[in-house]
């Protein structure tokens, strides 16, 4: 029997599903192209990307490239939880099949 | 299925959708495809039956296939837009952009090098379709990391096509001029590979007509 609450409720909210996933497929985002990418609205995504920050599951990098870029990507921790996320999930599909 | 399994299952899908759109970029849409070897096909049937009583200059060969890549390359950035709004997607995307980086430097070497082919070597046909070949089956083949595998494919059948293209054994067994074994060169490549590739992302797209091409 699978355990529901042992679900990751910072990731399983589903903007910050969005985003964990698009930082474990690439090594890292800008704030912009996750924005294009989600259509997020910027309020939206920096309060899902501060909590996700909170969490020690992302990290962020500041840079100049001609104008400030701030550069997200998934921490080690980020990773693991991503992962034991997407296998519990997978365990709850896999035991609903007939 | 409870309400925790569907929600569980609809997650997975959100997963999998993001995943491929952020690791799966097509930049050469399979109507541009299909539309570039077709005008391939076109021009190497014009050239070969004006062939051998007109005989352009490698510079004039040059150009005139200069202004085809300009033209699909217009299509084909025409098509990508196109289908980019459709899904409410900016043109200018992380993929396009990883895309353009991938490509553009294999691009500038083999147009430098056919370049200084034609301006030196005269009847350098073969070659500069081989440069040409080569160079742009590099380009695809860089883009192997987010490319579907069609693409990846098409750009090792440039990349050998390229590669047979230099070998002088190929030359001299065919015993053909160098002009019409240039205007071969550019028919099996630009022409044939090309349609070979429309032909399979076309069997490959999901009978919904989804324009997204997934992976394959």
């Amino acid at each position: 029997m699978i355990d529901f609450s042992q679900l990751d409720k910072t990731i399983h909210e589903k903007g910050r599903l969005a985003i964990m996933t698009l930082l474990a497929a690439r090594a890292d985002w800008s704030f912009q192209d996750l924005k294009a990418e989600l259509k997020m609205s910027d309020g939206n995504l920096i309060t899902h990307l501060r909590t996700l920050f909170k969490s020690g599951y992302i990290t962020e990098t500041k840079e100049m490239l001609g104008r400030p870029q701030t550069r997200y990507a998934l921490s080690k921790a980020g990773r693991a939880a991503f992962t034991t996320y997407l296998n519990i999930l997978e365990s709850i599909v896999r035991s609903a099949r007939p | 299925m409870t309400d925790s399994e569907k929600e569980a299952a609809d997650h997975l899908r959100t997963i999998r959708a993001l995943m491929e759109r952020a690791t799966v970029y097509r930049a050469l849409s399979a109507p541009a495809a299909l539309a570039g070897g077709v005008t391939a096909l076109l021009v190497c049937g014009f050239l070969a039956s004006r062939s051998p009583g007109h005989r352009p200059t490698t510079s004039e060969f040059m150009s005139l296939w200069l202004a085809v890549l300009a033209a699909m390359t217009a299509f084909n950035f025409w098509l990508l837009r196109r289908n980019a709004l459709a899904r409410g997607e900016s043109f200018s995307s992380p993929g396009m952009r990883m895309a353009l980086q991938a490509i553009a430097p294999p691009m500038a070497a083999g147009f430098v090098l056919s370049f200084l082919s034609a301006a030196y070597r005269p009847l350098s046909y073969p070659e500069i379709a081989s440069y040409w070949m080569l160079f742009y089956g590099l380009g695809l083949l860089a883009m192997r990391s987010f490319a579907p595998r069609s693409l990846v494919a098409l750009g090792g059948g440039f990349f050998s096509l390229g590669l047979i293209g230099f070998l002088p054994v190929v030359r001299t067994s065919l015993e053909w001029q160098p002009y019409p074994l240039g205007i071969l060169f550019m028919a099996l490549s630009f022409g044939l590979l090309h349609l070979i590739y429309a032909a399979a992302v076309f069997r490959a797209r999901p009978p919904s007509g989804d324009s997204s091409d997934g992976a394959a």
